[in-house]
């Protein structure tokens, strides 16, 4: 479960990142966040992961409150989220397979175990076969696609993605959609930021939508 | 998505985690991973260890100075290998006799000659040209053991002091070894001044690597930041430094020690020939446990260095 409750982001220079940001995602829901660019959309995904601290207002997730948790407690909530960025976050000078074996290698999982759970999460998003790759051969959708792979081989319990379509085709955008749809269905709680309102509307998922750093709608999904 | 459920799948992801072995494992990877450095990077990584070897090498050459100041002196100082003893003027046949058995036991002497106060003082009258000295009506002097002693060492003397001190026929001995002492108080100088340049300068050391691996840490801030992210813990992140570091500090112990010997080997022709104008052969030779000393405290500072510098950077690049 992810619960803001009153939360603000204020920077140094005065401004507000977020104001007053108040909702609930229950464990294994999936819910998309929307909102101009700026409108306070990475920030709020930031604050998930304990990327970033709220200046103001409570962070929990699965019940935790994110404010009373040490520095030393960040490995483990943070293998509990998958996040799939807006700029790849991929490693250019490693292979593939080097890329999405990161989380686990990184979790402390043998060879044998990575070899066949990297394969698996790069079927699932098409790329099998292409573990030898350099990540600077590969199409910006690929990467996109290696991305994902990456955030779900660890099979997290929170799926967040910043924008995960951001530059791809319509085609792909929903390809790559449906692999988080199908996620949601095995019980991950998604969170997904993006502004490509005609892709979201495609999808029976509540919407919350965020406006120069508030919550300015929220709808629930439509059947 | 067919197969297992997430809930399954996260248990058997449970159990297929193997922290011990991976955790070795990780061990082993930094390991080849810091001496792949070395050759992927061959001129940062040995300019680092060259610059920590010069370093090194300054407080093992003082010591090394000092170790040849007792060598040479002992050389020097080995026909001083001898020692009086004066005895009480109470100490009768019988208590020169334990005495004597005493001094026999111990294996620092190696000859003794016992001189009379009669015999003493014929060779006094004789040194100082006196007459009539033979009509004293008693014979002030004592009775006196002349030791030689099995080496000049200051230890040596040292030893048998303390044993002698305790004898009471003993009234005293000639400490005669002044200039051992001096020579022991050189000695002592060098080995401090060098311990506190190895303070010193191992602070520079911890500086040096501390950089170098601050430019190593910027290169990789991405995928340090990366795997934060995705769950490294912060002694993950930070292995890999710790084995650079130790390595960089060893190898420049390494490389301390190699000048020093080349100092050495340099230096070498008039230490021969000064000891040899003794009658005794010595080759300068360094040390085997300055160099393990060097090695020691070279890979213990990198270590040092990987961790403050590790911590603070890999601090600020994973947390918010």
């Amino acid at each position: 479960m992810i619960e803001f409750a009153n939360v603000s982001r204020r920077y140094a220079n005065g401004q507000f990142g977020l104001q007053d940001i108040n909702f609930r995602l229950p464990t294994g829901r999936m819910a998309f966040l929307t909102g101009h660019s700026g409108a306070g959309k990475s920030t709020l995904l930031r604050l998930i992961p304990a990327l970033d601290r709220p200046t103001s207002g409570k962070v929990l997730i699965g019940g935790y409150d994110l404010n009373k948790m040490g520095r030393h407690q960040y490995p483990k909530l943070r293998r509990q989220i998958g996040v799939v960025f807006q700029d790849h976050h991929l490693l250019t000078d490693r292979l593939v397979f080097d890329n999405v074996a990161l989380p686990l290698q990184v979790s402390g999982y043998l060879p044998g175990d990575v070899r066949r759970r990297v394969d698996a999460a790069l079927d699932k998003v098409g790329l099998l076969g292409r573990q030898r790759a350099r990540i600077e051969e590969l199409s910006g959708g690929e990467q996109q696609r290696v991305n994902i792979a990456r955030a779900l081989v660890n099979r997290p319990r929170i799926l967040l993605a910043d924008e995960p379509t951001g530059n791809l085709d319509p085609d792909l955008s929903r390809d790559i959609f449906d692999r988080f749809f199908e996620f949601h269905a095995v019980g991950v709680t998604v969170l997904i930021a993006s502004h490509d309102v005609e892709l979201l509307k495609q999808y029976p998922v509540p919407r919350i939508a965020l406006n120069e750093g508030r919550i300015s709608a929220f709808e629930e999904a439509e059947s | 998505m067919s197969g297992p459920t997430i809930n399954e799948a996260r248990a058997n992801s449970e159990k297929s985690r193997r922290p011990l072995a991976a955790w070795r494992r990780h061990h082993r990877q930094c390991l080849r991973g810091a001496f792949s450095r070395l050759i992927r990077r061959p001129v940062g990584a040995w300019a680092t260890i060259l610059v920590l070897g010069v370093v090194l090498s300054l407080p093992a050459l003082v010591m090394t100075l000092g170790h040849q100041v007792e060598r040479l002196g002992a050389i020097w100082m080995s026909d001083a290998a001898r020692m009086d003893i004066y005895l009480a003027t109470d100490a009768d046949e019988a208590a020169r006799q334990t005495l004597r058995d005493w001094l026999d036991r111990q294996a620092t002497v190696a000859e003794q000659r016992v001189i009379p106060p009669e015999e003493g003082l014929e060779a006094l009258t004789e040194r100082l040209h006196i007459d009539g000295l033979e009509t004293l009506e008693s014979n002030p002097l004592p009775w006196v053991i002349e030791l030689t002693l099995s080496d000049a060492r200051a230890d040596t003397r040292l030893a048998l002091a303390e044993g002698l001190r305790e004898q009471s026929a003993v009234a005293e001995f000639s400490s005669g070894d002044d200039w051992i002492q001096r020579l022991e108080q050189i000695r002592a100088f060098f080995d401090e001044l060098g311990w506190w340049l190895l303070i010193l300068l191992g602070m520079t050391v911890v500086f040096v690597v501390g950089n170098t691996l601050r430019l190593e840490l910027h290169e990789r801030r991405r995928e340090i930041a990366l795997i934060a992210l995705i769950g490294g813990t912060e002694r993950y992140m930070l292995r890999p430094l710790l084995y650079d570091g130790t390595l960089s500090g060893l190898l420049g112990g390494v490389v301390a020690s190699g000048l020093v010997g080349l100092a050495l080997s340099v230096t070498s022709g008039p230490i021969e020939r000064f000891a040899a104008s003794y009658g005794a052969a010595i080759s300068p030779q360094i040390d085997p446990a300055l160099v393990l000393l060097l090695m020691t405290a070279g890979a213990l500072l990198g270590w040092l260095s990987a961790q403050v510098i590790g911590r603070f950077y890999i601090g600020r690049l994973s947390t918010p």
